[in-house]
């Protein structure tokens, strides 16, 4: 029996000797001196990915001389599958990364994981590294180092939030909703009670405003209350725009207890759904054109451009069941964590980083290749009708609108995107054009480059976390009395430290500040 | 025991007790079959009902669009299932069996080490390192068999079974010469069978319903199984939905994901084989089940 | 019976020579090389807990935390550490009494019915909901208690907010969880007593034993030791990882925040407090204490067994 213990000990040793962390990756190479290079990205399951796939690698291997292996990783997923992938050395060339969703961009940069590509992007892609503008860059720097390649999206770096109505109801009650534009949010809020009342008399069956349980009007939309966060959004700590230096608690403001008090009045007056703090998927809600007004992060809005499509539509309705008008309310601003919104990181354990960056650069300048696997082929997986509306092929190559993963969907000339071959697609492409003007004078956040580190108040942070998820969707959606629960909320929060978060977020500020 | 069956008052009660249990088990699965036949408008319009008002295939139809990766992710699944439930109830039920045995001394001793287990696991970090650095064996078929193919659990419940095999049954087999193996193979697994077959049918289900691992170490669309494609169908709406904000391309994302109709679909497609399996395998456990009985 | 046991015991004593027992080895071999391998290898993970992990160094290079128990702070700081501790309690002690003693009767009920057809029609229906995985069965609730397209509010015609009351869930909870074990236990049951030779029963129908006396005095004690081996096998779950389905405490409430006093156990606790930080020291802190319970737990029940009854003790 000695003997078995102690074989099993060596065969426990063994194990432990390869568990510690040497890190090396394994690059299996393709044929000849083809490097393979691996993107891992979130997406469901593609069709024929393999057909598409293989068209894909002549052009890249014909320009780089590498071959890329796409990984989708269901996007339920994605973020625990690349956090183990990250955390037990397994081998990875590039990822999709980002600052949300548990994905943890920051954490993971400061941890290594991600290879510092502040001297390679302009050496061996210098064009994705022109096109972005320098806020951005800012965004997914930690100590002025770059550690990832930013997607620049089609739609814009720039946030600017709002509302959106029904415009066919609005005609009907006479509702000047063009009065919003600019106008804070508290009162815009107030503006639309009267609106939705009437609204509501006329249409018992809809909905006046939405609740969920995984969205909050406030503690998800920091800019439409002049605000932004510091680090995660969900971690109490907010700054002001108007006072960018001073960290404070989001929940512990004057806005939260209003827009608390008037959801309650909706909620009493029957303007929401009452079970809006535990209903998580609002899309049948949606399809059915149920609701009248909901929030927006759409521009340029109704008043600054006629026919913007996404704003003449309720959300996942057409204009045909639900005709909208958006209105935007907020000032435009380029927010600290746009950066990494959407990011490719290289692997800093990677063998082939150059070859790896030179990829970025290959998949964000050849329109050809970033079509082919992002929409499939022309006339086989996606069609255009007589009247020049495009629309993919059922059963076929569908890359399932992930394009903004996998580089940049920005394009100044519209060739990375479809586009309807009409008026409708002019339009689209007008209005883009505003969006990608308002980007380069856009406001910069006070925030940006600024990395909030989270080791020093772990505990508290997973202590209010949960306060958070618990009592802030009830709030929000006015199924409890602000009255009694706001300072019942805070004092839990307050027995979990939320002052030492605040305060510690306050001291990073100022020495980041201070250095610079 | 084999006399005609007498109609009295406490079989008419356990009939009438039996007969409620059943329609509270099938009719959640025959409402989930109505819904997944159910137009989609009508559902947003009408409803949930057992019988559909707008009766529509459109959601099966959804599902098979895909017609061959499904297929092609039934095989895969069925070669593990199959595989990984004979390998399971072989090892766990060789050791259990063992752990039964008068002769072997240390028997307390190693059903601590199998038991320990359940109480205490490294967690994900190092299993992963294990399968893909130490054993190589991400993207391959053998991952989805080896992750499950140990139960402790199992193995004390079999013990448990084996416990009753009479004792004199497997003295006797030794007195005529039988080696320990062949005592094993031809005495006691066959006098095991009802209980082996129980517990391999739940070891069954848990391969058939195992999309985690998949999700975790399969990357090559030619081996994901069919939980996972059906799964990827259900779970994903939550996340995009929380985090619809970082692109525009997310909410078209969204608004082309399956309907709840077609979730309900791939429910049906997802437990129907079992469903439709289970009859015949319930066959052989009745027929294990009598050689039980008349075992002295 | 019990003289019988008492010779099994002399004979354990015996020494018995290697050779003799090396067959069984033999045969043990495959199972406890895959339980090493996929349990024992992976355990050095468990010092995480006391460590600051990180990637590049790996598990035993990762520096110690200072102090050494800082990662266990959180769970134990946190407000409402004792609701979910009572609840994670409360759950389990429940649902593992309630599919123990409903399936026990389920079986015997079934064993009773002799007709063929009518027990293979039964037991196939009470299993199906064993086929199911939580979140079909988070669906067909949802299905059931929406608000507004829900069944039971259409039919009873009333918008009753079953996602927003607790109470309902102290009972809708441990229910969901019967009715999806139900099945499986009340097959293992099945199968426990199939295994009882019918001797005892005909010397019993001979000596004019009732049908009730019959389950008292022979089914019952027969099928005590797979009562006890399961219950135990239960007790060692309860607090590792809730039954390995703890996500039905976080599928089938919707995730709904005004449940959460009524709904949380541990490791639901657990799972939404480190989401956004995902820090697997913390998350390999709280295991581990789950674990140390689980251990006391399971070690004292199984010396009482031992006491009472030797031969059912798991080791």
């Amino acid at each position: 029996m000695k003997k078995r213990w102690l074989a099993l000990l060596l065969a426990a040793a063994m194990v432990g000797g390869t568990l510690t962390g040497c890190g090396s990756s394994k690059e299996s190479k393709g044929k000849d001196d083809t490097v393979e290079l691996s993107f891992y990205m979130m997406n469901s399951p593609v069709q024929d990915q393999d057909r598409i796939m293989e068209k894909a690698n002549e052009i890249i291997e014909e320009k780089i001389g590498a071959h890329m292996k796409l990984v989708n990783v269901d996007s339920a997923t994605y973020a625990e599958k690349m956090n183990l992938m990250i955390n037990s050395g397994d081998p990875w060339d590039l990822c999709f990364t980002a600052s949300w969703g548990g994905i943890n961009f920051y954490e993971n940069a400061q941890k290594g994981a991600y290879a510092d590509l502040t001297e390679l992007l302009p050496k061996y892609a210098p064009e994705t590294y022109k096109r972005i503008p320098e806020g951005l860059w800012d965004g997914v720097k930690i100590d002025d180092k770059i550690y990832a390649s930013v997607n620049y999206q089609q739609w814009g770096a720039a946030s600017r939030s709002g509302f959106r109505l029904r415009k066919d109801i609005a005609d009907e009650v006479g509702f000047d909703w063009a009065s919003l534009k600019g106008m804070p949010t508290l009162d815009a809020l107030k503006e639309m009670d009267d609106f939705i009342g009437k609204a509501l008399e006329l249409h018992p069956e809809m909905i006046g405003w939405e609740t969920s349980a995984i969205k909050s009007f406030y503690a998800n939309e920091p800019l439409s209350w002049d605000m932004e966060e510091v680090g995660d959004i969900l971690t109490p700590g907010w700054i002001r725009y108007t006072d960018p230096d001073t960290v404070i608690n989001q929940f512990e403001t004057e806005e939260f207890k209003a827009y608390c008090e008037i959801m309650r009045d909706w909620y009493n007056k029957g303007y929401v759904r009452k079970d809006g703090a535990t209903v998580q998927d609002t899309s049948p809600d949606r399809k059915a054109a149920k609701f009248i007004a909901e929030s927006t992060t759409g521009w340029p809005d109704s008043v600054d451009f006629e026919g913007n499509a996404d704003m003449e539509r309720m959300s996942m309705c057409t204009k045909e069941t639900a005709p909208a008008v958006g209105v935007s309310n907020t000032r435009t601003v380029i927010k600290a964590g746009a950066g990494p919104n959407a990011a490719v990181a290289v692997n800093a354990q990677s063998e082939n980083i150059e070859k790896a960056v030179e990829l970025i650069e290959l998949l964000n300048t050849d329109d050809e290749l970033f079509m082919l696997i992002t929409q499939g082929e022309e006339g086989v997986d996606h069609t255009y009708a007589d009247d020049g509306t495009y629309s993919f092929v059922d059963g076929k190559y569908n890359f399932n609108y992930n394009e903004w993963q996998l580089g940049q969907s920005y394009s100044p000339d519209f060739t990375r995107a479809l586009y309807d071959r009409n008026e409708a697609g002019d339009k689209q492409k007008e209005s883009q054009t505003m969006v990608y003007e308002a980007d380069k004078t856009a406001e910069v956040s006070p925030l940006t480059g600024f990395v909030f580190d989270a080791t020093p108040v772990k505990t508290q942070i997973a202590n209010c976390s949960s306060i958070i998820d618990e009592m802030v969707p009830a709030l929000s959606s006015g199924s409890v009395d602000p009255e009694t629960t706001i300072p019942e909320f805070i004092d839990r929060l307050k027995t979990a430290g939320v002052d030492d978060i605040i305060k510690e977020k306050q001291t990073q500020l100022d020495e980041w500040k201070a250095a610079k | 025991m084999r006399e005609k069956q007498k109609i009295t008052v406490s079989n008419v009660v356990i009939h009438i007790i039996f007969i409620l249990l059943m329609l509270v088990c099938i009719l959640p699965l025959l409402l989930v079959l109505g819904i997944s036949f159910t137009d989609e408008t009508s559902l947003l319009r009408d409803g949930y009902h057992l019988i559909p008002k707008v009766f529509s295939t459109g959601a099966y139809q959804y599902v098979f669009t895909g017609a061959t990766s499904v297929l092609r992710a039934y095989a895969v699944t069925i070669f593990v299932t199959v595989v990984g439930t004979l390998c399971h109830i072989l090892f766990m039920g060789m050791l259990a069996y063992c752990l039964t045995r008068e002769e072997v001394t240390a028997r307390n001793k190693i059903s601590l080490f199998v038991y320990l287990p359940v109480l205490f696991n490294g967690g994900l970090v190092p299993t992963y390192i294990l399968m893909t650095r130490f054993l190589h064996l991400k993207d391959t078929v053998w991952v989805l068999i080896l992750v499950s193919i140990a139960s402790a659990t199992n193995v004390l419940i079999m013990k448990n079974f084996f416990k009753s095999i009479p004792q004199a049954l497997i003295e006797s087999a030794r007195i005529d010469g039988c080696s320990e193996y062949r005592t094993f193979f031809s005495i006691v697994l066959p006098l095991s069978k009802p209980s082996l077959a129980s517990i391999g049918l739940f070891v069954a289900i848990a391969y058939w319903n195992d999309w985690m691992t998949c999700s975790l170490y399969i990357e090559t669309p030619k081996l994901q199984t069919l939980q996972y494609l059906l799964q990827s169908l259900m779970n994903n709406i939550g996340y995009l939905q929380a985090n619809a904000g970082a692109s525009q391309s997310m909410e078209t994302a969204i608004l082309n994901l399956p309907s709840e109709g077609a979730r309900m679909a791939t429910c049906i497609l997802a437990v129907g084989p079992i469903i439709f399996l289970y009859p015949f395998l319930q066959k052989y456990f009745e027929k294990g089940l009598t050689i039980g009985a008349v075992k002295e | 019976m019990s003289r019988f046991k008492k010779n099994q015991g002399q004979m354990v004593k015996r020494k018995v020579p290697f050779k003799r027992q090396f067959p069984f080895y033999v045969m043990m071999m495959p199972g406890l090389f895959f339980i090493t391998l996929l349990f024992y290898l992976p355990m050095p993970g468990i010092l995480i807990a006391f460590k600051n992990f990180n990637p590049i160094d790996g598990i035993f290079g990762s520096e110690w935390m200072d102090p050494l128990f800082k990662n266990f702070e959180f769970f134990f700081k946190s407000d409402t550490a004792k609701t979910i501790t009572f609840n994670t309690l409360l759950y389990n002690v429940l649902e593992a009494v309630l599919v123990t003693v409903i399936a026990i009767a389920l079986s015997i009920m079934l064993n009773e019915l002799k007709g063929k057809v009518s027990t293979t029609v039964y037991k196939g229906a009470i299993l199906l909901p064993t086929f199911l995985s939580w979140i079909v069965i988070q669906y067909i609730l949802f299905s059931l208690l929406s608000i507004d397209k829900g069944i039971f509010n259409n039919l009873i015609g009333r918008e009753v907010q079953w996602y927003s009351e607790p109470f309902y869930w102290r009972i809708i909870m441990p229910l969901a969880y019967v009715w999806k074990n139900v099945g499986y236990y009340s097959v293992l049951y099945v199968a426990a007593i199939a295994g009882i030779n019918t001797d005892y029963y005909e010397a019993a129908q001979l000596d004019g034993a009732t049908k009730w006396q019959q389950i008292r005095h022979i089914t019952l004690p027969l099928i005590k030791p797979t009562v006890i081996v399961l219950s135990l096998l239960w007790v060692g779950k309860l607090f590792s990882g809730g039954l390995g389905d703890w996500n039905a405490f976080y599928t089938l409430p919707n995730n709904a925040g005004a449940l959460y006093g009524a709904t949380d156990v541990i490791d639901t606790y657990v799972y939404r407090s480190l989401r956004t930080l995902g820090d697997y020291g913390m998350t390999a802190a709280v295991g581990l204490y789950q674990s140390l319970v689980g251990l006391i737990l399971v070690f004292g029940s199984n010396h009482v067994i031992k006491k009472i009854d030797p031969d059912s003790a798991l080791f």
